[in-house]
């Protein structure tokens, strides 16, 4: 009986022993495993840290090559305004400055001269009022604050129209003498750069703008028959359509352009507006 | 005499315009505004015969003001004075009330003639920003392949155009062709229908692009 006991014990304690090491080793191999795991899973981790870092500092390095573009064509317009008003205005306020300096010499001079004099001088007046008027309406015409967004749209899409031939109709609905800024100034913009596009790089005969009016959101869209373009390509976002985007964006708004290759392109906006006062 | 009201926000324009009124022995230079506002204001207590006003002045706009002018007291006769010759501008004039539509570079020249016309119940526009309407009127026919619907209208339309052009109302219009108010009101519709016109302001716009009307 106690030799039984002993075997049967004994037993017992083998399996016990077993138990135990199975365990250990379950526990120091899992341990293994985890430690495995944990390391795999903090190189990868790693990894797309380091990934999202470079994302990040890439779109840093964009950000800071569009903001030096914006800058280079900050300083470009300057130059060129600086340059239209020397050579268009300057040159010719001095000239005139001459002449009536001159009109003294014809004081005695018979009538007729003097007065063909004079009516020389006010062409020459003309002349600077009309680049003066030329250059600041290049600038921001003053119909925009005078007249609302949709007279200065009409009348751009008209002084377009004759600069280049493509022909440009406007399409205008709802309220939109009281748009507010600064949403005119940016509707007004967009309209501009599609515009320009559509005759620089689309090559198109016709655009047409749709320009609508709400309570509390204004809507535009520029649809033209041109060349067209791959959306999804990068290159072919220029800085115009950047500075659209970046507009539209600061005022909450929606932007969508959809163009395909021969088949033209179509710029459309969305802009909220809060409640706005009844007049202009 | 026709007692004048100057509106503009610059001293020196102001200035000028006087000077030259007053050399006419028949114009009287009753006061002068430098905002919308006071425009207005004056218009009211000075009642002049024609006001000459600029667009771009601070405190309500010479447009704004022209509006409430012209809808207090009907027989003052509002001169716009412009920078611009662009069609929107007369057109916002125009639905203002205003009778005239001088181009500033042209002021010097223009101004007797202008205030004339105007003290008299007539209308004046600058012969530039006809040419400048004419022109872009042709232009824009060329484009879209269009011929000029004027010809569609028959002689009475375009008598009633005229006369509409000219300010008259149906009423008048009706008395000067010797015929029925509803008459002159039909044959506006159709020369309205015809010409692509959609507002009293754009019959006027129209006439003026074709040189109907001075």
């Amino acid at each position: 009986m106690a030799f039984e006991r002993k075997s049967v014990d004994a037993g017992r304690v083998a399996l016990q022993h077993f138990i135990r090491d199975f365990l250990l080793i379950c526990v120091e191999g899992g341990s293994l495993i985890v430690a495995a795991l944990t390391t795999w899973r903090v190189a990868l981790l790693n990894r797309r840290e380091r990934q999202a870092r470079e994302r990040a500092e890439e779109a840093e390095r964009e950000q800071h090559r569009l903001a030096m573009r914006v800058v280079a064509a900050q300083e470009e317009e300057r130059k060129r305004i600086s340059l239209e008003l020397h050579d268009a205005v300057g040159q010719l306020a001095s000239a005139l400055g001459m002449e009536l300096g001159r009109l003294e010499s014809y004081v005695l001079a018979p009538p007729e001269q003097f007065h063909a004099k004079v009516a020389e001088v006010k062409e020459m007046n003309s002349e600077v009022v009309r680049a003066l008027k030329e250059i600041a309406s290049g600038l921001r015409p003053a119909m925009l604050d005078q007249l609302g967004l949709g007279a200065a749209v009409r009348s751009h899409a008209r002084e377009f129209s004759r600069r280049t031939g493509v022909a440009a109709e406007v399409r205008l609905e709802g309220e939109l003498e009281a748009v507010p800024e600064p949403h005119r100034t940016c509707i007004y913009r967009i309209v501009q750069e599609a515009l320009n596009n559509c005759a620089r790089h689309a090559g198109a005969r016709r655009a047409v703008i749709s320009l609508s009016g709400a309570q509390d959101s204004v809507s535009l869209t520029v649809e033209d028959d041109g060349a067209g373009f791959d959306v999804r390509k990068k290159s072919n976002n220029g800085l115009g359509l950047v500075g659209i985007a970046e507009r539209v964006r600061d005022l909450s708004g929606n932007l969508k352009i959809s163009s395909t290759p021969g088949k033209g392109t179509v710029l459309e906006v969305l802009l909220p507006m809060k409640e706005v006062p009844a007049a202009l | 005499m026709i007692r004048i009201l100057i509106c503009d926000d610059h001293g020196v324009m102001r200035k000028g315009l006087r000077l030259q009124l007053e050399q006419h022995s028949d114009f009287e230079v009753v006061g002068e505004a430098a905002d919308g506002r006071k425009a207005v204001q004056l218009a009211g207590e000075l009642q002049p015969g024609v006001v000459l006003m600029d667009i771009g002045m601070p405190n309500m706009n010479g447009i704004q003001a022209c509006n409430q002018i012209v809808r207090d007291h009907p027989d003052t006769g509002v001169i716009i004075l412009s920078m611009y010759s662009d069609e929107e501008y007369l057109l916002r004039a125009l639905n203002a009330g205003a009778r005239g539509y001088l181009m500033k570079e042209c002021a010097e020249g223009e101004l007797d003639q202008a205030v004339l016309a105007v003290a008299q119940g007539k209308s004046y526009f600058s012969p530039a920003i006809q040419t400048a309407l004419r022109e872009e009127y042709v232009r824009q026919l060329r484009q879209r392949g269009a011929e000029d619907s004027y010809e569609l209208l028959t002689e009475r339309e375009k008598e009633v155009l005229q006369l509409l052009a000219e300010g008259k109302s149906n009423k008048e219009a009706a008395v000067a062709l010797d015929c029925a108010v509803n008459t002159v009101a039909t044959h506006r519709m159709r020369l309205m229908q015809k010409l692509d016109l959609h507002s009293s302001a754009e019959i006027v716009l129209y006439a003026v692009r074709k040189r109907i009307i001075m």
